[in-house]
């Protein structure tokens, strides 16, 4: 999956530390989520931001942050343009449905991502409403 | 350093806007202080007024030395007793006795929170003015922020920096964390830094991912969290982003130029 076109590959990254001193330097690559639990998603469920974090959007370019933990979270392109849309009300298939009209890709493709992205952002505590 | 009432030497501070008073009932200030000799500032009204006292505080590095609000006060995590400050009264007390560690974290968190509610922000970036122009080099710990601030003419920052809205966009301002003349710019660029060859390489995308894994908060709560992020993206949409690779024989201030000339007309 390319960076431009699946939303699946969030890039994560480090808060500073404690005392705000421990930043470390990001990483380039995707987070590797094999290892992560994760909860299947529905094509019917209708994810939404957790009030447990914050984001900004620039340029396209999400940047989310854990409100309570030690989590930053730069998205690409295509999870930058999906991530505002969690508002609990449009469904998982709908999402995927102007994801794969916005990027040029199959709907059974921006599914499929859209899932696997959905899962792993909801274990990290950024969205809710995917376990339905 | 000024004499105040009774015998107490008062220094007073500016740093980014924010005045500061540190006073000494011995009249004698700690030392460790020389590093605030460039952000004396005017008398007159101080935001905070800190009491310095010789008790003993902590001597930690500065992970250990967290600053936590409790009841109001902020204070150090692991040595309440070392020291605290009230942001409301904007007064407080200090152990300088062993060091000014306890001070130092606690004058970085009481700055702060006031360039936070003026819609500013700290961040973990050296800065460096070129032609009257601040240059932001966010990042952690042995990312080479020192080592070009140290091989800049006109260095603001080597580690903390403080970004304040401006008539148009934001300004750089020095701060005493580490190294510092002191001063202030329009902020013009923001770089990551590189250590594979010397150039300048505009980026596709925003500072907002740097800026935001560099926060520096005063006290680390979802309110600063949400608002520090708010203020990170305010900076990225303003000012263009690029990669700047050196050399230890690089010359800073050519290859700033080269950069600012290259890149004022992205935005």
């Amino acid at each position: 999956m390319s960076e431009e076109r699946s939303p699946g590959s969030p890039v994560e990254r480090p808060l500073p530390g404690e005392g705000g001193a421990a930043a470390g330097v990001p990483r380039s690559g995707p987070e590797p989520t094999g290892a992560r639990a994760t909860t299947p998603v529905s094509l019917g469920a209708a994810p939404r931001i957790s009030g447990r974090c914050t984001w900004q959007v620039v340029e396209g370019e999400a940047v989310l942050l854990d409100l309570q933990g030690k989590r930053l979270l730069g998205l690409n392109r295509a999870a930058s343009f999906v991530f505002p849309l969690f508002d609990g009300e449009r469904t998982v298939a709908g999402l995927a449905a102007l994801l794969a009209q916005r990027f040029g890709i199959e709907v059974a493709r921006a599914e499929a991502d859209l899932r696997a992205f959905l899962a792993d952002l909801s274990a990290r505590g950024f969205v809710e409403g995917v376990d339905r | 350093m000024r004499s105040g009432a009774a015998g107490m030497g008062v220094l007073s501070l500016e740093i980014a806007g924010v005045r500061l008073d540190l006073v000494a009932p011995g009249g004698i200030l700690p030392r460790g202080l020389s590093r605030y000799g460039a952000f004396a500032g005017r008398a007159g009204p101080a935001a905070f007024t800190l009491l310095l006292s010789e008790g003993a505080g902590p001597t930690g590095g500065e992970s250990e030395l967290r600053v936590v609000e409790r009841g109001g006060r902020f204070c150090v995590a692991l040595a309440p007793e070392a020291g605290w400050l009230d942001p409301a009264r904007g007064t407080g007390e200090v152990c300088c006795g062993e060091g000014t560690a306890v001070l130092d974290a606690l004058l970085r968190s009481a700055v702060g929170a006031a360039v936070l509610s003026q819609g500013g922000l700290l961040v973990h970036a050296a800065a460096v003015e070129v032609d009257g122009a601040a240059h932001l080099f966010p990042g952690p710990s042995g990312s080479g922020k020192s080592t070009l601030a140290s091989r800049a003419a006109h260095p603001l920052s080597d580690e903390v920096s403080v970004l304040l809205p401006a008539s148009r966009g934001f300004s750089a301002h020095a701060t005493p964390w580490w190294t510092s003349r002191g001063g202030s710019a329009p902020l013009a660029s923001v770089y990551t830094l590189a250590w594979d060859g010397e150039g300048v390489e505009p980026l596709s995308g925003t500072a907002l991912r740097l800026l935001a894994a560099n926060l520096v908060l005063p006290i680390d709560s979802p309110t600063n969290r949400e608002r520090s992020l708010a203020v990170a993206a305010e900076v990225a949409r303003c000012v263009p982003f690029a990669r700047l690779s050196f050399r230890p024989d690089s010359d800073i201030e050519r290859l700033l130029r080269r950069s600012r000339a290259g890149l004022t007309g992205g935005r």
